[in-house]
């Protein structure tokens, strides 16, 4: 299915809002001597044993160029994955390393200017997909410690005005791009109305709490409506909670603990009183892994609900002989995007395989698939970044060499920032594919 | 005291006091940091995951084959061939009973001068492609550099000693013995220590992809 008039004007437009949060909040004010102190406390304090050792086994290789997307789509060296951790490295040196007596004397201390120079390298040209972990011959997980790097750029002050306004959003409002309950309300009744599903919200007793996004609620309904077709198509015990719908979560993406906290718990405890089994998230990436992994460690104790995703809940259906799809005539070529923090951070990769074999499609694999997949190129809230444009572009390239090269009719995904992400490229770029949601795909071949 | 005397005894003394002291000092301390056990439930065996990993990062995924696999091989050859060398040569089997009253058989010097060569030419590529990579320029420091003269000075003047060149046999014996042991005090302040903390690296790597069911 491709986008129909509908969506594509909803595409435009929020498209558009998407690209225009830029100064839309004043910056942080802060004295520089205030950012460096705070900036360094961040690093200080999330150094552990993993921070250690990987800072120590690193031999300078550059291999892990060889596996950014946006160092092969243009041979610049300033996207070296490993060259983005100087800062943490020179305040692990310095402060904490057993040889820290000795690192003083050769390696300077970091100061605003650093900070003002490294901010572009951890937000706008790495995207966090840790695909430089997967080549790294010593094993080092650069993607996790760019993420500290953002956290500390966030105390700093120096956080993307984009998404600063997201995250202000939302812990403000609860909500993105002010997809509140009233509108979350006007699109589920436009759905029942327009297709006839039934709409559970606040439902005691229920046993799936099912998550949604503004993205989904403002311009891909049909990842939504495919999601409540399938969930009633399986007699699912389910609901939506009004007030705690929304899963996406630019603290985790921004890397503001703040508002990764307050997201997360709002989540957890709706989900938690209301006593459901599962927590069900959308097609957006990288909610799977602030709620599979990092909810029950902000909790400080494990989750009494399970979580899975879209893909990952009906895929196991589909596993288990529990959901028959119709088969997609005409021996149709797809193409799959395992979204890095579904797949590379998450250990989803059978499930949508599985769906893909059961609706009947023939699945040509890009050349770099499963953990070893290319990012879209504007993951870890890139996409919203204007200053970011030109590095997602060229990580566009690299992922479409590969696309292309699969001869695919249509690209399947199951992230709804991936999908915004391809759609986007694809009209800078001039690429055609068809990008389709997966759980819309599902939604539409469900046996009658 | 003879410079072979001094080399072969408080030189080589200090400098296995030194090694011992600092790799331990240097590993205890990155070890003594804490970590939390994860609270999610796992996908994967994380633990079998960690020691896969340790081996499989010998060998890159097929995927990057393209872009590194020279290098790769390059680089897999040079540490074999320092290995080999180390291991293999007849005096330094002697010099191991010594220390440890273990042995074990040696190879012909017909075989392991030729690898020695070689690994010490692989060597000089590493140092090249460091100077021309622009990656490698960007991320290189004098650490790095020294790391490789202090790791190619033992080939060299072992080969030398070998083949009774350029100085006397005695003094360049000598000079080889010098040169091991700075190689021996440059690795827990160096990079080199990297021939420890490959194994918690790899295996640290490991057991976070496996916790989440990803092969790492």
């Amino acid at each position: 299915m491709s986008m129909d008039k509908e969506m594509q004007d909803s595409f435009a437009m929020f498209y558009g809002m998407s690209q225009s949060l830029k100064g839309l909040v004043e910056p942080v004010d802060m004295e520089d001597e205030e950012r460096v102190r705070k900036a360094k406390q961040v690093f200080l304090n999330k150094a552990n044993r993993d921070t250690a050792i990987n800072l120590e086994a690193c031999v300078r290789c550059g291999l892990c160029a060889e596996a950014c997307q946006f160092y092969i789509a243009s041979e610049d060296p300033k996207y070296t994955p490993i060259a983005k951790l100087d800062l943490m490295k020179r305040v692990y040196q310095r402060e904490l390393s057993p040889f820290r007596w000795l690192h003083r004397i050769f390696t300077p201390d970091i100061t605003i200017g650093d900070l003002r120079e490294f901010q572009p390298k951890v937000f706008d040209e790495c995207t966090m997909c840790g695909r430089c972990s997967m080549i790294c011959p010593m094993g080092i997980d650069i993607a996790e410690m760019v993420h500290t790097s953002r956290e500390a750029m966030v105390e700093a002050g120096l956080m993307p005005s984009e998404l600063d306004y997201m995250c202000r959003e939302q812990d403000g409002e609860g909500t993105i791009f002010g997809a509140n309950e009233e509108l979350l309300n006007f699109r589920l009744n436009d759905l029942k109305e327009k297709h006839g599903v039934e709409i559970f919200v606040d439902k005691p007793g229920s046993d799936v709490m099912m998550l949604t996004s503004g993205l989904d609620i403002h311009l891909f309904t049909d990842a939504l409506l495919g999601t409540i077709r399938t969930l009633d198509h399986l007699k699912v015990n389910w609901t939506l909670c009004s007030h705690a719908f929304e899963a996406a979560n630019f603290g985790l993406l921004a890397g503001s603990d703040k508002t990764q906290k307050h997201i997360t718990m709002r989540i957890v405890d709706a989900a938690t009183e209301m006593g459901v089994k599962t927590v069900l998230t959308p097609e957006c990436g990288h909610t799977y892994p602030a709620m599979r992994w990092a909810a029950a460690e902000i909790s400080g104790k494990p989750l009494p609900f399970e979580v899975m995703t879209v893909s990952e809940f009906f895929g196991r259906q589909v596993m288990e002989g529990k959901l028959k799809l119709k088969k997609i005539p005409g021996d149709k070529v797809v193409t799959l995007h395992d979204p890095c923090k579904v797949g590379r951070h998450g250990g989803v990769f059978d499930e949508p395989r599985a769906i893909i074999k059961e609706l009947g499609l023939k699945l040509n694999e890009t050349e770099s698939n499963r953990e070893l997949n290319f990012c879209c190129g504007g993951g870890a809230g890139n996409f919203l970044v204007q200053s970011a444009a030109p590095v997602r572009k060229l990580g566009f390239q690299t992922k479409m060499k590969e696309v292309n090269k699969t001869g695919a009719e249509a690209l399947l995904v199951s992230c709804g920032s991936c999908r915004l992400n391809f759609e986007a490229g694809k009209l800078n770029t001039g690429d055609t594919i068809q990008v389709d949601s997966i759980a819309a795909l599902v939604g539409e071949n469900l046996p009658d | 005291m003879t410079l072979l005397d001094f080399a072969r005894g408080p030189a080589m003394q200090w400098a296995l006091i030194i090694f011992l002291a600092g790799a331990t000092f240097r590993l205890t301390g990155i070890l003594l940091f804490g970590r939390k056990k994860p609270l999610s439930p796992a996908r994967g065996n994380a633990r079998l995951e960690g020691y896969k990993t340790i081996v499989s990062r010998f060998m890159p995924n097929a995927v990057f084959h393209r872009r590194i696999g020279t290098v790769h091989i390059m680089s897999l050859a040079w540490h074999m061939g320092f290995i080999f060398v180390v291991l293999f040569f007849q005096p330094h089997i002697v010099f191991f009973e010594g220390l440890l009253g273990l042995s074990w058989p040696g190879v012909a010097n017909s075989i392991v001068m030729p690898v020695a060569g070689i690994t010490l030419v692989l060597l000089a590529l590493a140092f090249l492609r460091r100077i021309n990579h622009p990656v490698l320029k960007l991320l290189s420091g004098a650490g790095d550099f020294a790391t490789i003269i202090v790791t190619a000075l033992p080939l060299v003047t072992g080969m030398l000693a070998s083949a009774h060149l350029v100085l006397k046999y005695e003094t360049m014996l000598a000079l080889h013995l010098l040169s091991i042991s700075l190689f021996l005090v440059w690795v827990p302040f160096s990079k080199l220590m990297h021939v420890v903390l490959f194994l918690p690296s790899r295996k640290r790597l490991g057991e976070k992809l496996g916790y989440k069911g990803v092969k790492a």
